[in-house]
């Protein structure tokens, strides 16, 4: 068990970090999908199987497809030429995002719940889900499928043409 | 076995990857995947902590199910606000869209 | 006074032995129970084969034990199902050319049967050519990435009573996730070539195939919520109905035993056929959305606008030769084979049926009418344009799978069946109507056909 975890975490390390990092933007994207599937494998360690094959429909068949779409509808692939993928103060963020690691590690030692194993492991029927998707988490669920409904809507008026009397910005 | 603490590190380092991501990239959409990416490791936490602290009700479960859902439709509509500013913008770079009148 | 009484004792023997062989009938389920005994046997003939070589394990190291549980899953499918590719190829061939009037191929082998092997030696000693400005890594990757998928969609299929690579409790879940893999892979291939027509056929695949995924997802949905669970082979197993026979105590004569015989083998068709999902309105409804989404899903006529030939040459697979298009060929049609497979598991009773043929027997068989149709089409239809390819998945697929869920909900919920069958079957034949007559537009003309 412990290897397959180390082989995870490996794998959703290195794609992660070559997503954020790589100057190519498709293949920023093929990184971030290799990560997706990373996360759906540490769910399917976790015996979390539904939520697995959630994280790969939706994030695999969705997002990553929408990121690619954007990426092509923006046609600006690999950034100009001789200008850095970083932004300027790129130093500082890095320092930022590690203060915050640095934070979450000292916070996370020494937990007295960190160390428990639980004695056998728990699992999840899809049916279980499906019924506390109806009665105790109906509420939120209702939520959700509302706020869906207006980011489909949302996305699809931000997304449609501008008028042709009202020109961009001269470049 | 791995233990809760491997797996809360281990989504750290994830949060932390997807934070630097989003701070340091000049490009909307690798902003976005940043963001993406935050969201996951947060939901290995929910799942983590579902799966070594009992009693195991599916609360963990059911709070990274709506949290995959919120992050599809903010991916949706970030993605569409990105698509939109490179059409008035002509660029995706996030130090180019600096100006509020436009 | 015993002879009274002898008869009643030989009454009483004869009314034994009829129930004994009614019983024994009963549990063997067969109309001519003679055979059940050699129909079980080849029906669990190659479960048999696979317990008996896991029972040699018993004992070893459970690495191995592990190993050779893998090889066993893994390797019959690499077996089987690139054969029937093989002969998949040839099969849409000569049908292609039988619908066009002309030969198709009949130089190798009889009646052109070797035709796949030289196609197949063919691909392997031509030159893999990668165009000089393409992305050499996710140029490779592409191939590999659609065959894995395409494989792996297979191990959710049961293929026989008992018969089954993996039984996931998330079967028709995985499924779907698998196939979202493929949808990618087809985009990086389309964009590494570095070729225009190749990234304009991606970009035509995935529009289309996210386009479709919503209502083929949806009409399976039906058979999910009906049935109650996520796996395959419960799916499979709830399409019989629990018919009884009431059998005669005794038999009187040849009429009654003709009749037994004849409800016999009625009950028989009925437990194994008729309980179907496709012979209930939701489940009809839902198999054409599944079958004519599922071609949109395969790229396949008259889908295939992201490999028109007479536009854009050959969509995303232009700029690939040698192995790697035969990789592409053989991913297309092994995802061929398991979209037919999940719509026989869904709808069409999987492995169920009268028991003349095992129980795979059955599933290849509905597999391969499947896809008899599906080159049927394909030597029929002609392509269609971008925007009726849009507009029938988002008019008409679409509003049809939601309304199909709503008449599954209902059939759920009506007590009496014949009651459930007339009403959703009434509610979705007038929603089709409605929703054509909104599609196609109202003046739809009599076609007239010319007979060359």
């Amino acid at each position: 068990m412990k290897f397959v975890f180390y082989i995870l975490a490996t794998w959703t390390m290195t794609s992660g970090l070559l997503a954020v990092t790589m100057r190519n933007m498709m293949h920023c994207a093929a990184a971030l999908i290799a990560f997706f599937a990373g996360i759906a494998g540490i769910f399917f360690s976790l015996h979390a199987d539904f939520l697995g094959a959630v994280q790969v429909i939706v994030y695999v068949g969705a997002i990553a497809v929408l990121i690619l779409f954007a990426i092509m509808l923006t046609r600006n692939l690999t950034g100009q030429e001789g200008v850095s993928p970083f932004s300027g103060g790129a130093a500082w963020g890095w320092a930022a995002s590690l203060a915050v690691f640095c934070a979450m590690y000292y916070s996370l030692q020494d937990h007295p719940r960190c160390a428990v194993i639980p004695e056998a492991s728990p699992s999840l029927a899809v049916d279980e889900i499906g019924r506390l998707l109806m009665t105790r988490y109906a509420v939120p669920f209702e939520v959700i499928s509302l706020l869906l409904t207006a980011a489909l809507v949302g996305a699809v008026v931000l997304a449609l043409d501008e008028p042709k009397n009202k020109p961009g910005l001269p470049k | 076995m791995p233990t809760l603490a491997d797996y809360l590190t281990l989504a750290a380092i994830l949060f932390c990857i997807g934070l630097a991501g989003a701070l340091t990239r000049r490009n909307a959409i690798i902003v976005l995947v940043g963001i993406e990416m935050m969201l996951n490791a947060a939901n290995i936490n929910l799942v983590a902590f579902w799966h070594f602290l009992p009693p195991a009700t599916g609360t963990g479960q059911i709070f990274a199910l709506f949290a995959i859902a919120i992050a599809g439709a903010e991916a949706a509509v970030g993605l569409a606000l990105v698509i939109a500013v490179y059409r008035h913008f002509r660029s995706v770079s996030v130090e180019d869209i600096a100006g509020l009148k436009g | 006074m015993w002879k009274l009484e002898q008869l009643h004792i030989f009454h009483k023997y004869r009314v034994e032995i009829c129930r004994q062989r009614a019983q024994c009938f009963a549990q063997l389920e067969s109309p001519c129970g003679g055979g059940a005994f050699m129909y079980e046997f080849i029906d669990q003939f190659f479960v048999k084969i696979g317990r008996r070589i896991l029972e040699q394990t018993q004992g070893w190291d459970p690495w191995a034990a592990a190993a050779v549980s893998l090889i066993l899953t893994i390797v019959p499918i690499l077996l089987v199902f690139p054969t029937i590719f093989a002969l998949t190829t040839w099969a849409e061939r000569k049908l292609l050319g039988r619908i066009q009037n002309r030969m198709g191929p009949n130089r190798v082998g009889p009646v052109g049967l070797f035709q796949p092997v030289a196609d197949g030696i063919k691909t392997l000693t031509k030159e893999d050519i990668v165009p000089a400005r393409a992305d050499h890594f996710v140029h490779t990757l592409a191939p590999i990435l659609t065959v894995i998928a395409a494989f792996l969609a297979l191990t959710v299929l049961p293929m026989g009573r008992n018969m089954i690579p993996a039984d996931l409790h998330i079967g028709v879940l995985f499924f779907f996730a698998v196939g979202s893999i493929s949808e990618v892979a087809i985009f990086l291939a389309g964009w590494s070539s570095r070729n225009k027509y190749s990234l304009l056929g991606g970009m035509r695949a995935i529009a289309q195939m996210v386009s479709y995924e919503i209502p083929f997802v949806l009409s399976a949905l039906t058979a999910v919520m009906i049935v109650g669970s996520l796996s395959t082979v419960k799916i499979v197993e709830a399409q019989t109905l629990g018919w009884v026979v009431e059998d005669p105590v005794v038999f009187t004569g040849f009429g009654e035993r003709l009749w037994w015989f004849l409800e016999r083998v009625w009950y028989h068709f009925g437990n194994h056929v008729l309980g179907w999902h496709v012979f209930q309105p939701w489940g009809f409804f839902g198999f054409m959305i599944f079958f004519i989404a599922a071609l949109a899903e395969l790229n396949r006529s008259p889908f295939d606008i992201p490999e028109a030939e007479s536009e854009i040459v050959a969509g995303h697979h232009t700029e690939y030769s040698g192995f790697k298009f035969a990789l592409f060929f053989m991913a297309e049609y092994i995802s061929m084979m398991a979209i037919c497979g999940l719509g026989v598991t869904l709808f069409l009773g999987g492995w169920n049926g009268p028991k003349i043929l095992p129980s795979w027997g059955w599933f290849f068989l509905k597999i391969f009418v499947l896809m008899f149709v599906m080159i049927w089409v394909r030597g029929t239809f002609p392509r269609v344009r971008v925007d009726q390819l849009m507009g029938f998945a988002w008019k008409l697929l679409l509003p049809m799978s939601l309304l199909n869920i709503f008449a599954a909900g209902a059939w759920h919920h009506i007590p009496s069946r014949p009651l459930a069958w007339a009403l959703t079957a009434v509610f979705l034949g007038s929603a089709y109507q409605i929703l054509s007559v909104f599609v196609a537009g109202r003046n739809i003309q009599k076609r007239m056909y010319r007979y060359a």
